[in-house]
């Protein structure tokens, strides 16, 4: 496949899924700037490695990504003082009465560390199983279900409301 | 509402107002393009530095009586010489140069390959490097014959064992996991091992080079390890390597940032650490820097260091010195070749 191809091909794929790719490092970071700076790198090697890459290129980019916020972590520690100053530019869809939990969860999830933050995103936000979160940060299945267990215990900690409701996640307990 | 939901009700609300990036696909393809450019001027400039260090390759340990012709291509000679000013110093050959293949002690000879290339300690082999756009494909030459040619994905830094025909090269996988692949000069036989076992996964400078005895290979782990809450709980430390399994021998508790055999002293008690600044001695047994040296330098034998210092009054100086830093000797350099397991320094004459 020649250049030109590869870049088309790319380019689709980018155009398709760079808005989903967008919001899972958005999750991450908590900052647009940064989510911008994690998702660029993460598809310039998916560009990069087009040609070698066996599957879904959505699934390398997103390994990538994963991996370089945990990699980088002590770097993107530092911006997280910036996602604090940063508020939601649009108003949550959902009902009233839980805006503000779902905003003290979303501080609250920022202060975590980066792997328990990746780990509770990868399992509640992009619906992946252990198995398939440990795939992708290249950690042991007992890590990322401690690495959640733990995350969602500090977001029981910094947000009682979150401490009040009805259940548990269900594979959390599963470590 | 459960708190699985809650939670994803949150992620899903925080993402909700994130824009778009516009042209990012066009951005990215520009950046990757810049990358690979950058990547083959760095593989070029690597030849060249290879080409640079195989002018002046050091030999020891073959009868003078037996050369070799080890330049691919185009054989050159190989001559046991008696250049004026070329002398053994702590161990080492120090040359005058430039591009002077002499020296004269009789168990030591100076082999010339012209090229890229870069001549095995036992001088039997040559190897030549050539950059593509997925890595190096390894050339093995022997009697300016190539005897292998082994494609190697993901392949980078090439570097002799010091005491055998043995090529040691980082390896890395499209998951961006590193490890490393050794290639015997006399079968062709490539073992890779990849990704090698690092506790924390994460290295860097991800290159990793021999340890002296040439039986296991190092890497540096660059991160602090932090628990599962964030909490520092250590430095990094420097990680060796069986070279034949590939498995971790042991740690050092230092994030020692080594390029070759010559950062360890021989007696394993110290290693040379390369900073921006310089390097720093390091005591392995104390677990401290004993000295900051003012730039690079590699062992010569337990108790001396050669140390190649550059000032805008002075030009560029090789400093012989003790551990303690003691300077014992200075040296006016016309250049400094580093490249391969032994500094081949060119004294201006």
């Amino acid at each position: 496949m020649g250049d030109k191809a590869v870049a088309a091909e790319f380019t689709a794929f980018v155009e398709e899924r760079s808005h989903a790719l967008m919001k899972a490092a958005y999750s991450l970071t908590g900052s647009q700037h940064a989510a911008e700076d994690l998702l660029q790198t993460a598809l310039t090697k998916t560009y990069l490695n087009w040609r070698r890459i066996d599957g879904s290129a959505e699934g390398y980019a997103r390994r990538i990504m994963y991996h370089d916020f945990v990699s980088s972590w002590r770097r993107l520690r530092k911006l997280k003082e910036l996602s604090f100053s940063e508020l939601p530019e649009h108003a949550p869809d959902a009902g009233a009465e839980r805006v503000p939990v779902q905003m003290l969860l979303r501080d609250a999830l920022l202060t975590l560390p980066a792997r328990q933050r990746a780990v509770l995103v990868l399992r509640y936000f992009e619906d992946l199983s252990v198995e398939e979160t440990a795939a992708i940060l290249g950690s042991p299945k007992g890590t990322v279900a401690s690495l959640a267990s733990r995350g969602l215990a500090r977001l029981r900690e910094l947000v009682p409301e979150f401490a009040a409701a009805q259940d548990q996640p269900s594979e959390v307990v599963k470590a | 509402m459960s708190q699985e939901a809650l939670l994803r009700e949150a992620i899903e609300a925080m993402t909700t107002g994130v824009r778009g990036m516009d042209g990012i696909a066009a951005t990215a393809i520009a950046r990757g393009r810049r990358i690979r450019r950058r990547q083959r001027l760095i593989a070029a400039a690597a030849v060249v530095l290879l080409a640079a260090a195989g002018a002046t390759v050091l030999y020891q340990g073959r009868p003078a009586s037996a050369p070799t012709n080890i330049a691919a291509g185009v054989p050159s000679p190989v001559r046991t010489l008696s250049e004026p000013g070329a002398r053994i110093l702590a161990g080492w050959a120090l040359v005058p140069g430039p591009a002077v293949q002499e020296f004269p002690q009789p168990d030591l000879r100076v082999l010339r390959a012209d090229g890229g290339d870069s001549v095995s300690p036992t001088g039997r082999f040559v190897m030549r490097a050539t950059a593509g756009s997925d890595g190096f494909r390894l050339s093995i030459l022997r009697d300016g014959k190539e005897v292998h040619n082994v494609a190697l994905a993901g392949a980078e830094a090439f570097q002799w064992s010091p005491v055998s025909d043995i090529v040691l090269t980082t390896l890395s996988n499209v998951e961006g996991q590193k490890g490393f692949a050794t290639i015997d000069a006399e079968t062709g036989q490539v073992q890779s091992h990849l990704p090698v076992s690092i506790p924390a996964s994460f290295c860097g400078p991800c290159t990793f080079s021999w340890y002296p005895r040439g039986n296991e290979v190092v890497v540096r782990q660059a991160e602090d390890f932090t628990d599962a809450d964030g909490n520092f709980t250590g430095r990094g430390s420097t990680f060796l390597f069986d070279a034949v399994t590939g498995k971790a021998t042991r740690n050092l508790p230092l994030q020692v940032n080594v390029s070759g055999p010559g950062s360890w002293s021989p007696n394993g008690r110290y290693a040379l650490s390369e900073t921006e600044r310089g390097s720093q001695l390091i005591d392995l047994e104390l677990r401290q820097m004993t000295q900051q040296l003012p730039g690079r330098a590699w062992f010569a034998n337990d108790e001396t260091l050669l140390v190649i210092r550059s000032t805008p009054e002075r030009g560029r100086e090789l400093l012989v010195m003790k551990l303690d830093g003691t300077i014992t000797e200075v040296i006016t350099l016309a250049g400094a070749f580093t490249k391969g397991n032994l500094p081949v320094l060119v004294i201006r004459q």
